[in-house]
């Protein structure tokens, strides 16, 4: 190297970094008047309606400080997050109150507030509520919500976020598709049903079929009565394809929890200590679903009928392939933005005919966001005050206000977010709404419907183990549904998982309560001397590796072996050279790496939910995870997704060998084939909705039509079980341009002279390839092969962003497991578990590899 | 290896299929961020975006709204002539201002893609003993088509361009309606080379004030309104105007006028889509250089005015004509203007480049220098250290989160840029494995050779090692800047001060918050691959060649 040189690009790089360097512009404020409070919320940095709120609220703050200046002056950070939210991904927020450097306000999705509440993660407002109330100060107290709202943010009897905003869901139909089907009045006016059992009539009628080689059309009430009497109501998918459906009971947005609850079932028992999953009314809530599924010719049929499904203006709702739906409140601005000219109706979400005889006449459910203050905020009266400004009619009017313009600029008509405060609701519904005459009566009628639902809304269970029983009760419903499970065999099952859980968090195991971390660092320094001395003796006297290679039963050559200068010891410039070489790294390891990963070892041994100090309770995860089902099934899961490695180097060789026969142009090839792998993910997520379609829409089913024969169907992709990791394989093959470019390096140091003495020889082209090429390539096939398993075993995007682990947990992969038990259920110390078990399964295939690695990697060099 | 010219060809033909399958996303993602919202969301997907129409006359019928319909049993061809005639049937009032054979012709077409979801199936796709017939369609449709469906399918396709109101802010949050006592069309009086009117009428309700042109007169219609503010206007802050673009593309720019001066849009905007809008233009402001959205136009002042008066404002509409490659152009500028405009896109590359070149070169100058060590030394424990900097990629981070965070913050170093790339300074399992493995091919003779010279390890490195690995340095370098360059989990964990995001992240905020249009989020994408695409292309010849250097065989 040429050191003139390298001085000079040095000081370059320095510069130019100095450069860079981005300054702040405001300083950090030390004005003792001054408090900063730390706002998080979802979707980004303070922008737009809010951001000018806030300011306003600055502002305030000064002129109170100009009139006494006992008062502070606030400022308000932002910016703090900008993941997709806290509930699907509370990383960013547990990460902040681990770090003790925890937001003051934060925004919080209502029905997860319990969860972090129940362990210690969110400060109870009573005390600051009581306090308003005999001050006489206007605050948001609870008389003022609509019941469900507030009280879905308690745990334990006490309040722990202020609502700021509600969704309630109603029963929306496609007026045009009623009349069609006849399903109208005496006037001639559709009436939506109000029963289940009417909504199961008015499937039939309004659900259309088309046979596969007629292209007949008919309805599937015609289609029924023309079975033979005793044949199960079932449509044959092999002759018939749906093309409009009357209702798709999971499509919109209405789980099971709705129905449970519609057929007069519970999800927890009344003092939140059992799971009721398995109630005998959420079991034939199921078995009614399942029928309608299965007229409808089964759930994975239906569901695949939904991929289909775009948003916006190709809304299936707006299109009218689906005559009716329950949906949330958020649906209205898409129906405004799209559906002028379709007519809707809605209503409350139709009943079990003996729930309404009981006397429940409606019924709906609701989530929305809180703004809460986790325990460990700094500025707790500051984030009060910022909370009771937010909440103030005030604040709100001047949103709503910003926010109307914001949805006028971009020409969208606008209805205010429904508010979770009666008064509110009320006023702004009737200023923006009611009396604007450019707004269509059935919108107004609509956001009336929803409105009056609100006091009849249920809401989502409050405990401990929300995240969990949501995630299960998804499960038991999708098994049930689609045939894998009797409806009472799959709640029960996941209603066992869930009690057990459940009872561990009410009646914990006992163990040491770790306050203290000195012992940690202690302990990590002896390991890392007794580790240090170990290596070294191993390393120095000939005699004590054989004495280890004799205890293990290996033989005398492996303790003989292992490297030069072994037996007469090493000179001063190998230790020296050494030590200083891998400083750097040795330094980092010990700082960075080796403590985070000796802390999640000892985590492993513990409970620990973050927000609290770990408990000791020894192999009890460990045990655990041997019972959890889906640990198992999530390592098979990612244990096939190792198909992917030979797949993919396969492909890219393939790709490396085309690009050496001489091409022209190699540099524009080269870039081309490498492109996919550095297209964001942002950006291909869509792309792959489109192109993984099984309708006919999609472009690999497509494709599939077009060239293959008739009777041969697509598969139903990312929607079939059996399917959707193969479909992630086939999504992941699309970046095999990124392994091509070592293949071609490979390819390129071969010599030349080996296959000019081949071809005297007279072996033909795949002769060649066979003898020469592959095994000259093994040295990279083997780092191939050692970093393509080791990256597959901890396989997360996919899951994380496309599939959220479904369809039935076919894409639950290992260590996406893992991060719901360390982020979303609150036990980081079953992930770690988790993370150690991978650990040791990565260990040992890795060191198999490496042994099997002598028997074919080729190096030619001495 | 024989070449002969049929092995070509097919090496070629598979060349140009891969390059089809494997460039398909990037045109997929390019062309997208060419598209308005509505082409992202339509029946039969195009990867190119729709042709924008630069219409030289306004009011106008969109006759390609309606141009690909869905074929039901009888076509639109044979249904048309009838469908025509119970348009005119309806009564609906076509305006004057618009080709009448033209909308009736489109009406038409619009009315039968909505009599496929009004007519029973029976009817409309025929039965097996009955199959379909134009008459019974024609029957049918007599019963549904009436006045309002022909009136809300003719509104699909009517373009028109029209203002409403006008109003300012000022420096708080307070709006003033300018003009409000006075029709809309009665605010402006019209100037400009092109033959232009402008009507008062009700566009669903909304009192507006349509505005016909036709440019074969000329290329300009300028608007020209005097308004009187309620206070002082000194202080004001932003114009806002709802606007209803007529679709075209066609050039729209603001001149204001007030307190003795004048101040003109910094860019132009354009007449796109066709739905009311609020166009915004805003005084330079210290908004400009926060991290808000920037959702408005800036104005900047362009010498002295006649309008002194205090209360006095003076607003100058100018629409200019724009021929089919200027209306491209616009179109496809549109999305990386906004993208770029909306978010402190300079200031996030900034931070990017900062951290992608301060990581490149920390991570090749630690990895080359400690593979060096695990590769051509051999020291006591080696073997035992490199199976720990292998374990060391097999823990899964999510659970070395915490603590890595919490070593950080303890150093001083959370929100601030420091853990981003101080790291790279210890080097990468990843990287330091690659390179021992190019390291060990190297042949022990070049160094025995400079050890006899009297080379201790050091220069050995220097200059016999690393004049080997040079080029494959360059492959890490390439690397290692694609992975910082799209980087976000470590700001997101990090960083809490939206002035130290980086480019990817940033990003990645601004495309949560503009969800609704994904448009927006495939041109920040093309704008964050791009010099990826360059860098590669640029780096890839080193970078090849230098792991075939490493090799030494042949």
């Amino acid at each position: 190297m040429d050191s003139k040189k390298a001085i000079i690009a040095g000081i370059l790089v320095l510069l130019a970094l100095w450069l860079l360097y981005p300054s702040r512009q405001i300083k950090k404020i030390n004005d003792p008047n001054v408090v900063e409070i730390v706002y998080m919320g979802p979707g980004g940095p303070l922008s737009g309606a809010l951001a000018d709120v806030i300011r306003e609220f600055e502002v305030r703050s000064e002129q109170e400080h100009a009139k006494d200046p006992k008062k502070p002056i606030y400022r308000v950070i932002s910016g703090q997050n900008a993941s997709r939210d806290q509930t699907a991904d509370p990383t960013r927020f547990l990460v902040s109150v681990a770090g003790n450097s925890s937001p003051d306000v934060i925004q919080f999705d209502r029905y997860a507030v319990a969860e972090w509440a129940a362990r210690g993660g969110f400060e109870p407002l009573d005390d600051y509520l009581a306090r308003d109330r005999s001050a006489g100060i206007d605050a948001p107290q609870r008389e003022k919500f609509y019941k469900p709202t507030w009280d879905e943010a308690m745990y334990g009897g006490k309040s722990y976020g202020i609502p700021i905003s509600v969704d309630d869901r109603v029963l929306m139909y496609n007026k045009d598709s009623f009349r069609r089907a006849g399903l109208v009045d005496a006037n001639g006016v559709p009436t939506p049903p109000k029963t289940w059992e009417q909504t199961r009539d008015y499937l039939r009628k309004l659900t259309i079929i088309q046979d596969n080689n007629t292209g007949q059309q008919m309805t599937l009430e015609k289609y029924f009565d023309g079975l033979p009497p005793g044949a199960p109501k079932r449509l044959n998918t092999k002759a018939y394809k749906l093309v409009n459906v009357g209702f798709i009971p999971m499509y919109g947005n209405s789980w099971l929890y709705i129905f449970g609850w519609m057929n007069g079932g519970e999800f927890m028992s009344a003092d939140g200590r059992t799971v009721t999953l398995n109630d005998p009314k959420i079991v034939s809530a199921l078995i009614w679903l399942k029928e309608i599924y299965d007229e409808l010719g089964g759930y994975s049929g239906v569901k695949a009928f939904e991929a289909g499904f775009q948003g916006n203006a190709l809304d299936p709702f707006i299109t009218g392939k689906v005559a009716m739906k329950i949906d949330g409140y958020w649906q209205i601005n898409t129906l405004g933005q799209f559906a002028r000219n379709v007519d809707f109706g809605t209503a409350p979400p139709p009943l079990p005919q003996a729930t309404i005889d009981a006397g429940t006449e409606k019924l709906s459910w609701i989530g929305g966001w809180t703004y809460s203050i986790p325990a460990t905020a700094k500025n707790k009266e500051a984030a009060w005050e910022l909370i009771r400004y937010l909440t103030s009619k005030d604040a709100i009017g001047m949103r709503i206000e910003a926010e109307r313009q914001f949805a006028q600029a971009e020409g969208r008509f606008y209805f205010p977010e429904q508010s979770p405060q009666k008064e509110i609701n009320v006023w702004q519904y009737q200023k923006y709404v009611y009396d604007d005459p450019t707004i269509d009566a059935k919108y107004k009628e609509a956001i009336r419907t929803y409105n009056d639902l609100l006091p009849y809304s249920r809401y989502r269970p409050i405990t401990p183990i929300g995240q969990q029983l949501w995630n299960y009760h998804i499960t038991a419903a999708e098994e049930s549904l689609d045939g894998t499970k009797p409806p009472k065999v799959a709640t029960d099952d996941a209603n066992r998982v869930l009690q057990i859980q459940l009872d561990r968090f009410f009646s914990p195991s006992n163990g040491i309560v770790i306050r203290s971390w000195t012992w940690f660092f202690v302990m990590y320094a002896i390991i890392a001397v007794i580790l240090g001395s170990l290596a070294f003796f191993w390393d120095t006297s000939l005699s004590m590796r054989r004495r280890v290679a004799r205890l293990l039963g290996l033989s005398a050559k492996t303790g003989d072996s292992i490297i030069e200068g072994a037996a007469g010891g090493f000179t001063r410039s190998q230790w020296f050279g050494g030590y200083v070489t891998i400083t750097p790294w040795l330094i980092g390891f010990l700082v960075f790496t080796g403590g985070p990963m000796l802390f999640s070892l000892v985590i492993s041994f513990c409970r620990w939910d973050i927000l609290s100090n770990p408990v000791v309770t020894g192999f009890e995860n460990y045990r655990l995870m041997w019972d959890d089902q889906k640990v198992w099934k999530s390592l098979g899961n990612t244990l096939f997704m190792i198909l992917s490695v030979p797949l993919g180097i396969v492909l890219s060789l393939a790709i490396a060998l085309l690009l050496n026969q001489g091409t022209k142009l190699l540099a524009g090839w080269r870039t081309i084939f490498y492109l996919p792998s550095i297209v964001p993910v942002v950006a291909t997520s869509l792309l792959f909705v489109w192109i993984f379609n099984p309708q006919e829409g999609g472009l690999l089913a497509g494709i599939i039509d077009t060239f293959s024969f008739h009777h041969l169907q697509s598969p139903k992709w990312l929607q079939d079980p059996s399917w959707a990791k193969t479909s992630l394989i086939l999504m992941g093959l699309w970046g095999a341009g990124g392994g091509m470019i070592l293949w071609l390096a490979g390819l390129k140091g071969i010599p030349q002279s080996l296959y000019e003495a081949a071809s005297v020889d007279g072996a033909s082209t795949i002769q060649q390839f066979f003898n020469i090429t592959i095994p000259q390539l093994t040295p990279y096939i083997f780092f191939n092969f050692i970093m393509g398993t080791i990256g597959t075993l901890k396989v997360f995007d996919q899951a994380f962003l496309m599939t959220q682990g479904g369809p039935q947990d076919a894409t639950l992969f290992y260590v996406y497991h893992l991060f719901n038990n360390a982020f979303r259920y609150g036990q980081m110390g079953y992930a770690s578990a988790m993370a150690w078990l991978l650990f040791a399964i990565t260990l040992v295939l890795t060191a198999v590899q490496m042994r099997l690695s002598r028997r074919w990697v080729h190096y030619d060099t001495a | 290896m024989k070449r002969t010219p049929l092995h070509q060809l097919l090496v070629y033909f598979l060349l140009l299929l891969g390059a089809v399958v494997f460039t398909f996303p990037f045109i997929w993602m390019v062309s997208s961020s060419m598209k308005v919202d509505r082409e992202m969301f339509t029946e039969d997907l195009k990867v190119l975006p729709n042709t924008p129409r630069p219409m030289a006359r306004s009011p106008y019928v969109d006759d390609a709204y309606f141009s690909s319909l869905k074929p039901g049993a009888i076509g639109v061809d044979v249904l048309q002539p009838e469908l025509e005639k119970l348009v005119e049937a309806s009564g609906f009032p076509i305006p004057e201002d618009v080709d009448r054979a033209v909308a009736r012709r489109e009406i038409a077409r619009g009315l039968y893609q909505r009599l496929g979801a009004r007519i029973s199936g029976e009817i409309w796709n025929g039965t097996s003993d009955k199959p379909a017939s134009a008459a019974a369609i024609i029957e049918a449709a007599r019963t549904v088509v009436d006045q309002e469906l022909v009136r809300q399918t003719f509104v699909q396709i009517y373009r028109f361009a029209a203002v409403a109101s006008v109003r300012i802010r000022d420096q708080g949050i307070n709006l003033f309606d300018l003009a409000a006592d006075e029709t809309p069309a009665n605010r402006w009086t019209l100037q400009g080379s092109a033959r232009s009117t402008l009507t008062d009428f009700n566009d669903q309700g909304k009192p507006a004030a349509k505005l016909s042109y036709d440019f074969a007169s000329g290329p300009d219609i300028r608007l020209v309104g005097d308004f009187q503010a309620p206070a002082d206007v000194s202080q004001m802050k932003s114009v806002r105007i709802d606007i209803h673009p007529d679709d075209t593309w066609h050039n729209i720019t603001l001149t204001l006028e007030h307190s003795g001066r004048k101040f003109v849009s910094e860019r132009q905007n354009f007449l796109s889509n066709f739905d009311w809008a609020t166009y915004t233009w805003q005084h330079a402001s210290d908004d400009d250089k926060s991290t808000k959205l920037r959702q408005w136009i800036v104005l900047n002042d362009a010498g002295p005015s006649d309008v002194t008066d205090p209360k006095q404002i003076r607003m100058t509409l100018d629409i200019h004509r724009v021929n089919q490659a200027y209306a491209w152009a616009n179109k496809v500028k549109n999305n990386y203007i906004r993208t770029a405009e909306q978010i402190p896109f300079w200031r996030y590359v900034r931070v990017s480049v900062f951290l992608v070149l301060a990581n490149v070169v920390l991570t090749v100058i630690s990895c080359s220098f400690v593979a060096y060590g695990f590769s051509r030394i051999v020291f006591p424990g080696r073997d035992l250290l490199f199976l720990v900097l292998l374990a060391t990629m097999m823990i899964p981070s999510q659970v070395t989160m915490i603590p890595s965070f919490l070593i950080w913050k303890s150093l001083g170093a959370y929100d601030t840029l420091t853990p981003l790339w101080f790291g790279a300074a210890f080097g990468s399992a990843f990287f330091v494995f690659m390179l021992r493995q190019f390291m060990m091919g190297i042949p022990r003779d070049l160094e025995d050779a400079a050890r006899i010279d009297g080379c201790g390890f050091l220069r050995i490195y220097w200059h016999v090692i690393l004049p080997l690995i040079k080029p494959s340095l360059a492959a890490i370098a390439v690397m290692t800047f694609i992975g910082v360059w799209q980087d976000f989990m470590g700001p997101l964990i990090y960083i809490a001060d939206q002035r130290l995001y980086s480019l990817s992240f940033g990003l990645y905020a601004f495309s949560v918050q503009v969800s609704n249009n994904p448009a927006l989020t495939m041109a920040g994408s093309v704008l964050m691959t791009l010099p990826i695409i360059i860098i590669f292309f640029l780096a890839q010849r080193y970078f090849i060649q230098g792991i075939t250097l490493t090799g030494m065989k042949g």
